[in-house]
């Protein structure tokens, strides 16, 4: 069992719900919006694009953005920082770096001609991880000491555990979760064949899944390795995230958002997804799930972004209209009122979540 | 938005490769280029982006169909489409050494690369003094002729003519669509080169039907080619289950494939092509008026069963 309580008892929503959602503000940031991250302390959101520059705002209903420089070329990778104010971003000038609420950034690591594709950083433990090639380099808040991590590809995804002191890390071939014990890191190998391009764990630390270039999740029991295959998909699997009780996984990849229940001692094996949102021939790209409550946005190919429940039964609310560009980028605020929906074109909505609909949550 | 053509430059070492990337870095042509290549050498030009690439070859298993991939080049296009200042085109370099069909196969594989980005053409340079000695003693240098979209024949200088010759009726018959350029130095316009559409289906039908013809084969080249032809229309269900079939088995040894296909009760040619087992096909318009409906598929391939392919082909005729 994975923990948490399912919060399933909000009342249906009227299908006229678009009232549920105010409406959004839009924002022209000018270049592709890579990720959209809240900090630790929910201060600030942060939206990096693909000029190399950041927009840095105050989660309200209207925002006033403003613009960092942080990268010569695209930002790559986006993470709150283990001090729960800041962010880490990485860029393929090779450089990784900080991005203090204030909007004074620090440069905390510099690779010539490497990309910073991936990073994770853990406020338990105080680890900051990114990865640059088949690198990843690892470094305590305060300690000089660098700790390079090497891999037999180069990184397709990085993440700690909720503890920090595990740091699972996707790759070819399969995963490698490194415990950090006594100041250093001890590996152990999750192989499968094929090339794994992300990496999540359950919020109750108990699995580690990777997606795949095949279009398929893979999952890992860290306990006994026990294998989990999650395929079926017709496309790929840009994005995944974990419900607010930390007991379903949501994902990208198919005409719906698909729904993985880890509850049970294992896991989605032997079970079928459910899928959630209404589907047509424009595959979902991101997915993100509310902090508090049954709910997760939905964003297409086509632009359209949808409000689900995890209850396949309630019908969907319509976040964004279709007719643009691919979403990208996907993010609540972490009080969950607030919704921002980035796409290819440098578009940023800034959705007003009513109350109402989450009366119920708290 | 609009599709980064990339065009790929393999050769072996020596060649010319890096006098072709140079070339084309180079030469006022006002374009902007990102050059993915593996060492970092003598390129490197201020307006145009070099990217480092590590050339990791993923397997991929989907289903039925096995292939390689650039798992390397995945994530850099990935990146490179994200940026806000877009390239007129991006090159890729191989090492000397490699399989080109790796690289091809991503672009048939991965969404976000075949949504963003697409193949223009596999160039290939090869040394015309040293070649005829390169595909004796290494399988690489005749993948890389066979999957040529253009080859450069390059320091025709250092060889006579009589030689050239011979070379070059040793080439069609293991790659009888490719176009040839002689040259020194790689000095050939750039548009030869750059932005030639090879992979699109349109291109398929250009394909000249003499090229289809048998050639003499003086040498027993393990890479050869066989082309069939019928000029009878083709039952679609037979022919796309033997076609089919035929790349899932016979997948790994045929490196490229070809053709232009008179379909029973069709009006439109219908249009395929294959980089080992990854294949697409699609209708391209009506067949032009005085022309005769012929149905041509030419496989490029190590070790071809020419009868097997023949008979094969042959049963897919409809009755």
């Amino acid at each position: 069992m994975c923990g948490g309580v399912i919060v399933s008892d909000l009342p249906p929503l009227p299908t006229e719900a678009p009232l549920a959602l105010r409406r959004g503000l839009r924002f022209d940031f000018g270049a592709h919006i890579v990720a959209v991250r809240t900090n630790g302390d929910r201060s600030r959101v942060v939206a990096t694009l693909g000029d190399g520059t950041a927009r840095l705002w105050i989660p309200e209903s209207v925002p006033d953005p403003f613009s960092v420089d942080l990268h010569a070329g695209t930002c790559l990778a986006l993470a709150p920082d283990v001090d729960g104010a800041g962010f880490l971003s990485g860029g393929d000038d090779g450089r990784l770096v900080r991005l203090a609420p204030d909007g004074t950034t620090e440069v905390l690591d510099d690779v010539p001609r490497g990309w910073f594709t991936h990073i994770a950083a853990s406020p338990r433990s105080g680890l900051r991880a990114a990865a640059a090639g088949r690198i990843v380099r690892v470094r305590e808040v305060g300690g000089e000491r660098l700790h390079e991590l090497e891999h037999p590809s180069s990184v397709g995804g990085l993440t700690f555990d909720a503890s920090g002191k595990r740091l699972a890390v996707a790759h070819y071939g399969g995963a490698t979760l490194w415990e950090w014990r006594k100041g250093r890191f001890r590996a152990s190998r999750y192989p499968w064949q094929g090339s794994h391009t992300a990496i999540t764990w359950s919020p109750c630390g108990k699995y580690i899944v990777t997606t795949m270039q095949e279009n398929a999740l893979h999952g890992w029991r860290v306990r006994d390795k026990l294998q989990l295959r999650m395929s079926g998909y017709p496309g790929k699997i840009r994005s995944l995230d974990w419900s607010a009780e930390g007991l379903f996984l949501v994902t990208a990849g198919a005409r719906r958002a698909v729904v993985w229940s880890f509850a049970g001692k294992d896991g989605p094996m032997d079970r079928r997804p459910t899928e959630i949102g209404d589907g047509d021939d424009r595959l979902v790209r991101r997915v993100a799930c509310h902090p508090r409550g049954p709910w997760v946005a939905v964003g297409h190919a086509d632009g359209r972004v949808q409000f689900c429940h995890l209850d396949e039964t309630v019908p969907s609310i319509l976040a964004k209209e279709g007719g643009e560009l691919p979403i990208t980028a996907l993010g609540f605020n972490s009080d969950g009122r607030f919704l921002a929906i980035g796409d290819e074109a440098g578009d940023l909505v800034w959705v007003s979540i009513d109350p109402t609909l989450l009366a119920d949550v708290g | 938005m609009n599709s980064v053509p990339v065009t790929v430059l393999t050769g072996y070492l020596g060649a010319g490769k890096t006098t072709l990337l140079n070339r084309i870095l180079t030469e006022p042509h006002g374009k902007r280029f990102a050059v993915i290549v593996n060492e970092f050498g003598e390129v490197g030009i201020d307006n145009d982006l070099v990217v480092d690439a590590d050339e990791e070859v993923f397997e991929m298993n989907n289903g039925c169909i096995c292939c390689t991939v650039r798992g390397d080049l995945i994530r850099i296009l990935g990146g490179l489409m994200q940026r806000k200042d877009r390239f007129d085109g991006i090159l890729v370099e191989t090492t000397g050494l490699a399989d080109p069909a790796p690289v091809a196969q991503t672009f048939f594989v991965d969404d976000d690369v075949a949504e963003r980005t697409h193949l223009d053409a596999i160039v290939t340079v090869v040394d015309a003094k040293f070649l005829e000695a390169r595909l004796e003693d290494s399988p690489e240098a005749a993948e890389q002729v066979a999957f040529a979209d253009v080859l450069l024949l390059n320091k025709v200088d250092l060889v006579e003519p009589v030689d050239l010759r011979r070379l070059e009726t040793r080439i069609r018959a293991i790659n009888p669509y490719a176009r040839i350029l002689h040259t020194q130095r790689c000095d050939v316009p750039l548009d030869n080169v750059l932005g030639l559409e090879a992979f699109d289906l349109k291109r398929v039908l250009e394909i000249e039907p003499d090229f289809l013809e048998d050639h003499d084969h003086e040498h027993d080249d393990a890479v050869t080619s066989v082309s069939v032809t019928a000029n009878r229309p083709l039952e679609p269900e037979r022919f796309m289950a033997w076609f089919q079939r035929l790349l899932a088995e016979r997948g790994q040894d045929i490196l490229r494939s070809k053709g232009i296909l008179d379909f029973r009760g069709e009006p439109e040619r219908f249009v395929v092509q294959g980089v080992h087992m990854l294949m697409e096909g699609n209708l391209m318009g009506e067949w032009p008026k005085g022309e005769a409906r012929r149905s041509r598929l030419v496989f490029i391939g190590r070790d071809l069963d020419e009868a097997s392919l023949r008979a094969g082909f042959a049963d897919c005729v409809a009755a």
